[in-house]
């Protein structure tokens, strides 16, 4: 009964395929590696992303029919229709569609479910009642009333998606309808202080007013407290002093800046009275913790005090943080700055000095100095800060050990044949058995398109998948046996890295974790001021907006060619030397002045 | 056909009532019909008090609380614009440093007085400011300790020209009215957490007031205040009654214009007060000036804290004890207000209460020819700064004002204070670090020559800032004078008026130092006049 059939998706598309849904239907599959069709016991097809089934692997279509009863008994009597959000195979659907009456549009954002189902369901048999969305945005189209039912299997496959429509629908608040005033507070040195201002130039990139405090300017002021005295009790005095003249440098930014928001890396100088006192104003403060909690226990003080603790850590970690009381935690890998580490080559003028055959760059740990020693033979270069000196590996170490710039690091992860990536550990002499996160190396490097080989983590494979997006190691040996295979095997890792790179790109960008991140917020209840003039608008929305006033729309008609504009760029657009600045000018420069006064 | 006036006030309600002395100076004798802009949160108030012919409220369009669409909010200001242009006013005056009415003036492209610019535009450049509006941004940011002109002083300043009328107004000029058998009213607020008595001390307040005064108390305030007052109502029991976060404005006027007398921290309750003629005690502490916005009124008293570190330079918000509220003790304060009521002169309740009245110094207001001033009461030292506030007033009055109706320089110092503080010692070893106060004031003299002498000439600009930075090094005690002249108005200034004021200052800052160096205990003969009339 239950079978795919083209002339159906012909049908289908013949009905619904218009405007942005045809471009979704038209497209060949994105995901085809995600998903797979099964057959259920009882016969019918089932749909299974990354392994998870979206539907019952026995009996789906009975399935269906009881979302469908369960659906309808707790309607309301004065329902407008149904927003379904999820569409799997479709069967849930179908069976509410043959239980009401009322008009029912579905929301399915994964053009290759959507092609599927259109593949399997007579879809055009109730045409007149039936849309389909693919965009959160698409629902501003429909009329307010409608019930809003979701397919729980459907919404793991993107989740932001769905909560973004359900926003969107039901008027709740999202990041996309904000232009948030941000501080990010960098750390004065280490490994999370170039995270930060990754973190700072993603959110400029998704229209948010982000600035930095950078605590890199006080890395020497830092260091000149060590070299003072030998007395570690003075050290220790005035390193606290340091950190509470920071703490107010910090407050005085932030009442200065009056921010939505303040975001602080692992590290970074918020200490736990500032934090206190920032609740105690009502400042939300997110905070990153790209550590490894077994190392760093600063923060026990830290995340009671923050309005989201993200962590790289998951299993043993979240639910002991969660056995506190504290349901402020989000796992948030660490991910790749795509303005910095690109396959882009036209920079690299310096391929000598930054490539090798095997190259590993990182800090010199225990670990690593002693794993390492296993490559000298395989043409081994190391980059990076801390190894040392007296050690014979050090003749291997390039750029007299220094700490290399994003950038430059970038260039080795381009230009050599294959990156070794071993993550950090003071008490293993190679790999850690037992390492779970996953550090920013393992993406910036495929975000370059280098081919890395990288030791196992417990995190990793759902990250990437193993052998086709990214290779591991399990200790010293395997991990010779796969440089000797790869290095003599160039169409592999190419392949290899290049499907590394187009999984950064779309899942493992800084920008990925900063949207889901807001989205994480937002949904625990944060709230930024109400913006006057919320981001970036669509002209046309505008325009269409402001219809029935010409004036109005001839005027936001005028900036057609922005695309997109804030308040600021209709500001610009205003010459007052040209001509005398009209009712509706002057009404933008008001409500210009109102924004400056509120700080929103 | 009457000629029309808008007047942008966007404060909150207490300034609106300090700006009403202006407001009716723009009436002219009724030749001008004014119209009074103001954010909604005031308007039922300003519609009350019949400040000017029409009171008219901004929109919603720029409330960040509003659920309007950016596209409705552009329309609703462009309706709001297109209004006002139709209005035919023939100018426009701007009580605000405030963006939003600065750009609305500048947009209806009329006769503009008051705030016409943005002093800071917050990215470091700098648009100088003249006239009044220059000296309310330079008191509020620098030399608010020094300031002695009253805020509607110098809002009656922004009226036509910036030059005042040398006509007073009628109710500041006179004293209350008594109403012995009127309730006391206690205000619980203030705008700050800084500004106001804790429940302890109010409680004290309160008992006192019922014991001393016998007759019922009413406690007022706004919404916040609501649980305190019921609070302070149940432990206090009979005779005390709690309004607090229960009057619109017309309930707290009529409360107010009912009772005997008020007592209250700056809030807008005794501005309202005030205006009404009623006798008022205000209370100020943290960062409260009674120069600045006391109870505007001849004869209104203002207990004020006598600590060192009065005024607070912030909101308070850095003090870690706030003990400035502690001093005097609730049951003197109930004392005075008890006797206020009842008609007793701020001189009597001095001597009735001497040496109780511990942590806080007596103000009581009078009307002169230059505005509505303070005189302290009770004893105070003068020292070099408060003597310097009063002249830095006199300067300014002259520059601004361009009015020489002004008190005998010994009066005015006499009110600023009485004992002279002693000379530094000059330790064995250490050269003296402070100048004699002679000398300190012959330096004021010569300094303040020196820069209208540099004002004259047409130096380049660098040339001149290099100057005038020397003369701050060298000139210490012109820094307020080159606080105002320099970094608020950018050295443009008028310079006859410049010269007409610095001219006095010179003399009576040489007759200063004669009047401090003629006795060290007592300064002058008003002082032994006052005490004889006592």
């Amino acid at each position: 009964m239950w079978k795919f059939d083209e002339s159906v998706f012909q049908k289908n598309l013949g009905e619904f395929g218009k405007g942005s849904l045809m471009e979704s239907l038209a497209r060949p599959d994105r995901d085809r590696e995600r998903w797979e069709v099964m057959s259920s016991r009882e016969g019918s097809p089932t749909l299974l992303w990354d392994n998870a089934s979206l539907h019952s692997r026995y009996d789906p279509v009975s399935e269906g029919v009881r979302w469908a009863e369960a659906a309808v008994l707790a309607s309301s009597d004065d329902l407008r229709g149904y927003l379904v959000m999820g569409l799997g195979l479709g069967y849930h659907v179908m069976a509410l569609l043959e239980k009401t009456t009322q008009p029912v549009a579905v929301f399915e954002p994964h053009p290759d479910i959507l092609r599927a189902s259109f593949r399997l369901m007579p879809w055009h048999r109730h045409a007149g009642r039936l849309t389909f969305l693919t965009d959160p945005s698409d629902s501003k189209r429909l009329p307010a009333g409608y019930q809003v039912l979701t397919h729980v299997p459907s919404e793991k496959v993107r989740p932001d998606s769905y909560r973004s429509l359900r926003r969107t629908y039901e008027g709740g608040e999202s990041p996309s309808s904000y232009s948030l005033r941000i501080l990010v507070v960098s750390p004065v040195s280490g490994g999370s202080y170039p995270i930060a201002r990754s973190v700072q130039r993603s959110l400029l990139r998704m229209g948010h007013r982000a600035s930095l405090f950078d605590g890199a300017v006080f890395e020497e002021a830092l260091r000149a407290i060590g070299v003072q005295t030998r007395i570690d009790l003075h050290r220790a005095q005035l390193r606290g002093l340091f950190q509470g003249f920071l703490s107010e440098m910090i407050l005085a930014r932030i009442m200065s800046e009056k921010p939505d928001l303040v975001i602080g890396l692992a590290q970074s100088p918020l200490s736990p009275e500032l934090l206190e006192k920032l609740a105690g104003m009502g400042i939300p403060v997110a905070y990153w913790f790209v550590e490894d909690f077994r190392l760093a226990t600063y923060w026990e003080r830290i995340a009671p005090l923050v309005t989201s603790f993200a962590v790289i850590q998951k299993d043993e970690w979240i639910p002991r943080l969660e056995g506190r009381g504290l349901s402020n935690v989000t796992y948030l890998p660490t991910g790749a700055d795509s303005d910095i580490f690109t396959p882009q080559m036209s920079g690299d003028t310096e391929s000598d000095r930054f490539s090798a055959p095997v190259s590993f760059l990182g800090a010199g740990y225990y670990n690593r100095q002693h794993f390492l020693k296993h490559f000298v033979d395989m043409g081994l270069s190391i980059w990076g800060a801390d190894w040392d000196p007296s050690d014979p590996l050090f003749r291997y170490v390039r750029e007299e050990g220094r700490r290399l710039s994003p950038e430059d690091a970038a260039k080795v992860y381009r230009q050599s044949e294959i990156n070794l990536n071993l993550h950090s550990s003071v008490y293993h002499r190679g790999v850690n058995p037992d390492g779970d996160f996953v550090n920013p190396r393992t993406f910036e490097i495929a975000a370059c398109a280098g081919f890395q080989l990288v030791d196992r983590r417990t995190l990793l494979p759902e990250l990437f998948i193993t052998g086709e997006e990214i290779v591991l190691f399990e200790d010293e040996r395997s991990c010779r046996k796969l440089v000797s295979h790869y290095r003599t095997h160039e169409g592999e890792r190419r392949a290899i890295a290049l499907a590394g790179n187009k999984r950064v790109l779309r899942d493992h960008t800084i920008d990925c974790r900063m949207e889901r991140w807001l989205s994480v917020l937002f949904d625990q209840g944060f709230a930024p001021k109400r913006p006057l003039f919320p981001g970036r608008q669509k002209v046309d929305d505008l325009v269409s907006e402001a219809s029935g006033d010409p004036a109005l729309s001839d005027f936001f008609d005028r900036y057609r060619c922005f695309g997109t504009v804030d308040l600021e760029d209709l500001e610009r657009g205003i010459r007052p030397q040209e001509s005398p600045i009209s009712d509706t000018e002057a009404s933008v420069l008001l409500l210009r002045e109102f924004v400056r006064e509120v700080g929103a | 056909m009457a000629r029309k006036c808008l007047v942008i006030q966007e404060a909150r309600f207490g300034d609106l009532i300090q700006s009403k002395p202006l407001i009716e100076d723009l009436s002219m004798g009724g030749q001008c019909r004014r119209v009074l802009l103001v954010r909604p949160r005031v308007a039922e108030a300003a519609r009350a008090m019949n400040l000017g012919e029409e009171v008219l409220v901004w929109p919603p369009f720029g409330n960040p609380d509003s659920a309007l669409s950016p596209v409705e909010r552009i329309s609703q200001g462009r309706d709001f614009v297109a209004k006002l242009r139709g209005e035919g006013f023939e100018r426009v005056v701007v009580l605000n440093h405030h963006g939003t009415g600065i750009t609305l003036a500048r947009l209806l492209g009329i006769p503009h007085f008051g705030f016409d610019r943005v002093f800071d535009k917050g990215n470091g450049e700098i648009d100088p400011l003249a006239e009044w509006p220059g000296y309310l941004v330079a008191s509020s940011r620098g030399i608010r300790p020094l300031n002695r002109i009253h805020l509607s002083d110098i809002w009656r300043g922004f009226g036509e020209n910036g030059r005042r009328t040398e006509k007073g107004p009628d109710d500041a000029g006179k004293s209350a009215q008594l109403n012995p058998r009127g309730p006391i009213v206690v205000v619980l607020g203030g705008r700050s957490p800084y500004r106001r008595w804790d429940r302890e001390p109010l409680l004290k307040l309160v008992r006192a007031l019922r014991k001393i005064d016998g007759g019922p108390v009413f406690l007022s305030g706004g919404p916040e205040d609501a649980v305190l007052g019921e609070h302070l109502a149940r432990e206090c029991g009979e005779g005390v009654v709690n309004t607090a976060g229960q009057t619109g404005y017309s309930e707290l006027e009529g409360l107010l214009a009912s009772a005997g007398a008020v007592v209250s921290p700056d809030t807008a309750s005794l501005h309202l007060a005030a205006s009404l003629g009623v006798p008022t005690l205000g209370l100020f502490f943290a960062s409260a000036l009674p120069f600045e916005t006391g109870a505007y009124r001849s004869g209104a008293l203002s207990l004020v804290s006598s600590m060192e570190c009065y005024p607070c330079a912030g909101e308070g918000s850095s003090c870690s004890h706030r003990t400035c509220r502690d001093d005097p003790d609730p049951t003197i304060v109930a004392e005075i207000v008890s006797r206020i009521k009842r008609g007793a002169s701020g001189r009597d309740l001095v001597m009735q209460l001497w040496g109780r009245l511990t942590g806080s110094e007596l103000w009581e207001a009078e009307w002169t020819g230059s505005g509505l001033l303070q005189k302290v009461l009770s004893p105070r030292l003068l020292t070099k700064e408060r003597v310097v506030s009063r002249l830095l007033r006199r300067f300014s009055w002259r520059y601004l004002a361009g009015s020489s109706d002004l008190l005998p320089l010994e009066t005015e110092i006499s009110w600023e204070g009485t004992d002279i503080t002693p000379e530094p010692e000059c330790l064995p070893g250490f050269s003296r670090i402070s100048l004699p106060w002679s000398l300190w004031f012959t330096r004021l003299e010569q300094g303040i020559s020196l820069y209208a002498r540099l004002r004259e000439q047409d130096l380049r600009q660098l040339e001149r800032k290099r100057l005038v930075d020397r003369l701050a090094t060298d000139f210490p005690m012109l820094w307020p004078v080159l606080h105002h002249l320099e970094w608020v108005e950018g050295g443009r200034g008028p310079l006859d008026r410049l010269m007409a004021a610095a001219v006095p200052l010179a003399l009576e800052a040489s007759e200063a130092a004669r009047l401090v160096d003629r006795s060290r205990g007592r300064i002058s003969l008003e002082m032994e006049r006052a005490h004889v009339e006592v």
